[in-house]
């Protein structure tokens, strides 16, 4: 079944044309993608763009892939370069076209943090948004997306340990955060 | 299990990633750590409240965008000449159609004769291992302007680097006589 094959097997045949392993390869990881392009982005339309410029990449660049590597790392490396490039051009197109004495519209709140969180988890989605970029990240892919210390390493930009304290100081910082507004 | 290795573990925990044995160790020593609990119960809150949906028909636009993407490439990607990989099994409706006039054929055969075939194979080798990893596509210019072009030989290059499989194998076996 093509279903069980691994991403490494359906990548081989990707490279060979068959579009029934490249979409087996989108379903599995379309989500983590995005996630992760939202995780750095920060715009859910944008992170969208970058998602699908990925993949499109991806196809491109499948010689590229030597199988040394896992296929889900490389794929979110690029994934995670082109959110970093999406937002520098964004970033850049702000700057030009915003008048000096306008005050920046990022320093307002998004709007999902302007709502009301009812739940214990609503309100933890929010704290976590408060992180630094790599402690949020670090806690985003190891709980939601299950990656580990070495892989989340390799898309921030730091060693396994680092990636590991990144993570570990992001959910002490939760942990604190949310006993200051119990009491 | 120390209290560390408990927490590393936790968000496999939380979101039922673990084999029942290692379930198991973890909820004896939750049982007895009330530190570890509260970190759990907070990963748990995380986890329940979800991650960021995926945009609705986000899915369905990057199948599209990437089986495009997967088509125009197989018609320009240079072909492997490794046994196991030289087979091509590709669907054809992937391949770009491109007709090769029969004089291009034949100059990239003389081609072939002047320089040698391990020329070819150097060169194609060079030309994968160049092929960006996140930059623009490559030009994909069609033969005859590629050859039109007065650097005679050297022009000729990406013509053969752009030949489909069955348009080598045609010329190869020329080229064996
Ligand atoms: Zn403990």
């Amino acid at each position: 079944m093509i279903r069980d094959e691994s991403d490494e097997r359906l990548v081989a045949s990707a490279r060979e044309g068959d579009e029934r392993a490249l979409d087996l390869l989108i379903r599995r990881h379309h989500a983590t993608a995005f996630r992760l392009a939202l995780g750095i982005v920060r715009d859910e339309d944008l992170a969208a763009d970058v998602a699908q410029d990925a993949f499109v990449k991806m196809v491109r660049a499948l010689d590229r892939f030597r199988g040394d590597a896992r296929f889900r790392t490389w794929l979110l490396t690029i994934v995670s370069n082109e959110a970093k490039g999406a937002l520098r051009k964004k970033n850049r197109r702000r700057e030009s076209s915003f008048d000096e004495s306008v005050p920046v519209a990022d320093s307002a709140p998004a709007l999902d943090d302007q709502v009301v969180a009812r739940t214990e988890g609503e309100r933890l989605r929010r704290e976590l948004r408060r992180l630094p970029q790599k402690q949020r990240l670090a806690v985003e892919l190891r709980l939601d997306e299950g990656l580990g210390f070495r892989e989340i390493g390799e898309l921030i930009g730091s060693s396994e340990g680092a990636a590991r304290v990144n993570y570990h100081h992001g959910v002490k910082k939760l942990r604190m955060w949310m006993s200051e507004v119990e009491r | 299990m120390s209290c560390d290795t408990i927490l590393d573990r936790l968000p496999d925990w939380v979101a039922n990633r673990l084999d029942p044995v290692e379930t198991a160790s973890i909820e004896r020593h939750l049982e007895g750590c009330p530190d570890c609990r509260a970190e759990a119960e907070l990963l748990r809150a995380l986890r329940d409240a979800g991650p960021a949906q995926v945009p609705v028909g986000l899915e369905e636009r990057i199948h599209a965008a990437a089986r495009a993407e997967l088509a125009e490439s197989a018609g320009t990607r240079p072909i492997p000449l490794t046994v196991e990989s030289g087979g091509a099994t590709g669907t054809p409706g992937a391949r770009r159609p491109r007709s090769v006039p029969s004089w291009a054929l034949g100059a990239a055969a003389v081609f072939v004769l002047a320089l040698g075939t391990p020329l070819l194979v150097d060169r194609m080798e060079e030309s994968d291992a160049s092929l960006p990893v996140s930059g623009e596509p490559a030009i994909d210019e069609p033969i005859a302007t590629v050859w039109a072009s007065a650097d005679g030989l050297i022009a000729g290059a990406p013509a053969i680097e752009s030949l489909t499989d069955e348009e080598l194998a045609l010329l190869l076996e020329e080229f064996e006589g």
